[in-house]
C-alpha cells in the first residue's frame, strides 16, 4: 500500500504524505483492540448489575433493543455502559450488529471510518469490491476455493509446526490449564466424556 | 428417491414389453439381449446410489483432507510469525486432545488473508485467517473457534458430506467401480481425486445448518473439556455479530454458516452447561503476548 502511493507518478508528495495519513487512519481505525468500539444491544427485558451475578444488585432495568457500549466480557457476562451507568448484563441478553441499520451516533470513530468506506468504494453494495480492489484482499471466496492449485510446499512448511500431544500437555500445564470431565449435554452426541 | 425406485420397475416393464412378439414383429434387426444388458447396467448403477454412499477409510480422509489443504495453502499464503503457528497448534493438539479422535494428525494452520474465516479440512487440519486472529482477545476465544472446527472432525461432518457428492459424481462419470460400496478398499485413485474436488465445493457451500449448530454445541463442550471458559465461543458468535453486513472479508464465512444470531440462539439453549463451567479461565496474557508482535 504504501509503495503503491509512494510509486504513483500523478500524486504530488503533499498529496502521497495526504493519503498515507488517510490510509494510516484507516488502518489505525481497523486494528483497534476488538470491543474497543462494540456497541450492543439487549434482545430481551434484562437487567443491569452491580456484579457478574444472578444475585447481585440491579442498577438499572433495561428494556428489550436499549443500546449499549461494551467494556469487557468475563465469563457468561459482559461489562457494559449504559447511559452514564457501567454494570454486569449478561452475555447471552446482548446482540450487535443485527439491531442497527446504520453506525449508532455515540459511536464517533465508527462514523468516520464509514465515511472513508464510502470514499473508498461508493455505495456499501460496492464498498466490499472496492475495498479488495484498493486494500488488495485476496483469497477465498467461493470461485478463489474451486479454482485452487495445490501447494504441497506450503502445506510441509504449515505441518512443520504440528506439536506433539505431549508438547501440547505442557504447554496446558504452564498456564495451570487442566482437563475437566464434561459431558455432553445431548445424550451420545458425541461419544461421552473424553 | 422416490423417482429411483420407480425407475427399475419401468424398466421391467420395457423388458417385458419388448420382449413381446408384437415388437419383434414390427422390429425384425432388434436386439433384446443387448438391451437387456444395458438395462441391466443401468439398474445396477441406481442400485449403488439408492442404497449406500461410497464409504471412505480413515486412511481416505486423511488423502482428502491433505488434498484439500494443499488446495487452501495454493489459493492463500501461509502467515509468516512462526511463534504464531507454533502457539495455534499448541492449544489447538491441547484441546483436540480432549475430542474422541486425539490421536489423528492434528495439525493447524493461520493463513494470511485479512477475510474472517477458519475451516477444518478431513483428517484433521483446521486453517484460521490472520483476519479472524487478530479480532479475538483471549486465549478462550481462540480455543473456542478452534474446539468448533474440532467438532466437525470429530463429527466427521465434511467427511460424510462428501461421501454423498463424490458417489453421485463417481457414477455420473461411470466410474462406479472407483466407488467400493463395501468400504474395504475404499476409494481407488480416480475417487481421491474427485473427492477432493467435492471437499472444496462443499466448503464453498457450506455444510447444512444442523452440522454447525452441533459443531458449536461440541466445541463448547471440548473447550471446557480443555480447560477453558465455554463462553470464549460465544464471545466470539457475539463479536461477529456485531460485524455488519458489508464489513470486509465476512462475505464467504456468512454465506456457508447459520447467522451468528441464530447460532447464539441455539447455543443459549444449553446455557446450563456453558454457565456450569464459566469460572475457566480465558488467558488474555498469553494470547496478548503472541498477538504483539503480529502488525
Amino acid at each position: 500500500m504504501v509503495t503503491l502511493i509512494l510509486k504513483a507518478p500523478r500524486l504530488r508528495l503533499v498529496e502521497k504524505l495526504a493519503c498515507g495519513l488517510c490510509f494510516g487512519w484507516l488502518i489505525l481505525l481497523n486494528n483497534l483492540p476488538a470491543g474497543a468500539q462494540e456497541v450492543l444491544a439487549t434482545n430481551r427485558a434484562t437487567e443491569l448489575r452491580a456484579n457478574p451475578d444472578d444475585g447481585a444488585a440491579s442498577l438499572q432495568s433495561l428494556p428489550s433493543q436499549a443500546s449499549v457500549q461494551l467494556l469487557e466480557r468475563r465469563g457468561a457476562w459482559s461489562k457494559v455502559k449504559s447511559g452514564s451507568q457501567t454494570g454486569w448484563v449478561r452475555m447471552m441478553h446482548l446482540r450487535g450488529g443485527v439491531m442497527f441499520e446504520e453506525a449508532p451516533p455515540q459511536s464517533k470513530s465508527s462514523g468516520l471510518l464509514s465515511r472513508f468506506n464510502r470514499i473508498l468504494g461508493g455505495s456499501p453494495q460496492t464498498s466490499q469490491r472496492a475495498q479488495s480492489a484498493t486494500v488488495g484482499i485476496r483469497g477465498l471466496s467461493p470461485e478463489e476455493l474451486k479454482a485452487a492449485a495445490p501447494n504441497p510446499e506450503a502445506l510441509a512448511a504449515a505441518r512443520s509446526f504440528a506439536v506433539s500431544k505431549l508438547e501440547a500437555e505442557q504447554f496446558a500445564k504452564a498456564a495451570s490449564l487442566a482437563a475437566v470431565k464434561v459431558d455432553d449435554p445431548v445424550a451420545g452426541g458425541s461419544g461421552g466424556a473424553k | 428417491m422416490k423417482l429411483s425406485r420407480l425407475v427399475p420397475s419401468l424398466m421391467v416393464a420395457v423388458v417385458v414389453g419388448v420382449g413381446s412378439p408384437e415388437v419383434h414383429a414390427q422390429f425384425p434387426n432388434f436386439n433384446l439381449n443387448k438391451l437387456q444388458d444395458t438395462l441391466k447396467k443401468g439398474s445396477e448403477l441406481l442400485k449403488k446410489t439408492q442404497d449406500a454412499t461410497v464409504e471412505m477409510t480413515e486412511a481416505n480422509e486423511t488423502e482428502t483432507g491433505d488434498g484439500m489443504a494443499a488446495n487452501f495453502l495454493g489459493a492463500v499464503p501461509l502467515h509468516g510469525d512462526a511463534a504464531l503457528q507454533r502457539y495455534v497448534n499448541r492449544v489447538g493438539r491441547w484441546v483436540a486432545s480432549q475430542s474422541s479422535r486425539p490421536d489423528l494428525k492434528w495439525s493447524f494452520a493461520v493463513l494470511d488473508t485479512p477475510t474472517i474465516n477458519a475451516f477444518a479440512v478431513p483428517g484433521g487440519t483446521i486453517f484460521l485467517s490472520i483476519g479472524l486472529v487478530k479480532r479475538l482477545t483471549n486465549e478462550s476465544e481462540l480455543a473456542g473457534v478452534i474446539s468448533h472446527e474440532i467438532a466437525h472432525v470429530m463429527q466427521r461432518h465434511h467427511v460424510k458430506a462428501i461421501q454423498v457428492l463424490a458417489t453421485q459424481d463417481l457414477l455420473k462419470m461411470g466410474l462406479a467401480e472407483a466407488a467400493d460400496r463395501s468400504g474395504k478398499s475404499g476409494l481407488a485413485k480416480e475417487g481421491l481425486k474427485v473427492a477432493v474436488a467435492s471437499g472444496m465445493d462443499i466448503m464453498a457451500k457450506g455444510l447444512d445448518k444442523a452440522d454447525e449448530f452441533e459443531a458449536d454445541r461440541i466445541g463448547a463442550v471440548l473447550s471446557a473439556r480443555a480447560g477453558y471458559d465455554p463462553y470464549g465461543l460465544v464471545a466470539v458468535l457475539q463479536m461477529l455479530a456485531a460485524l455488519k453486513a458489508e464489513e470486509t472479508g465476512i462475505s464467504l464465512l456468512m454465506s456457508t454458516h447459520p447467522t451468528p444470531g441464530d447460532r447464539l440462539v441455539e447455543l443459549e439453549k444449553f446455557s446450563t452447561l456453558l454457565d456450569k463451567f464459566s469460572s475457566l479461565p480465558q488467558l488474555p496474557d498469553r494470547f496478548a503476548a503472541v498477538m504483539a508482535n503480529i502488525k
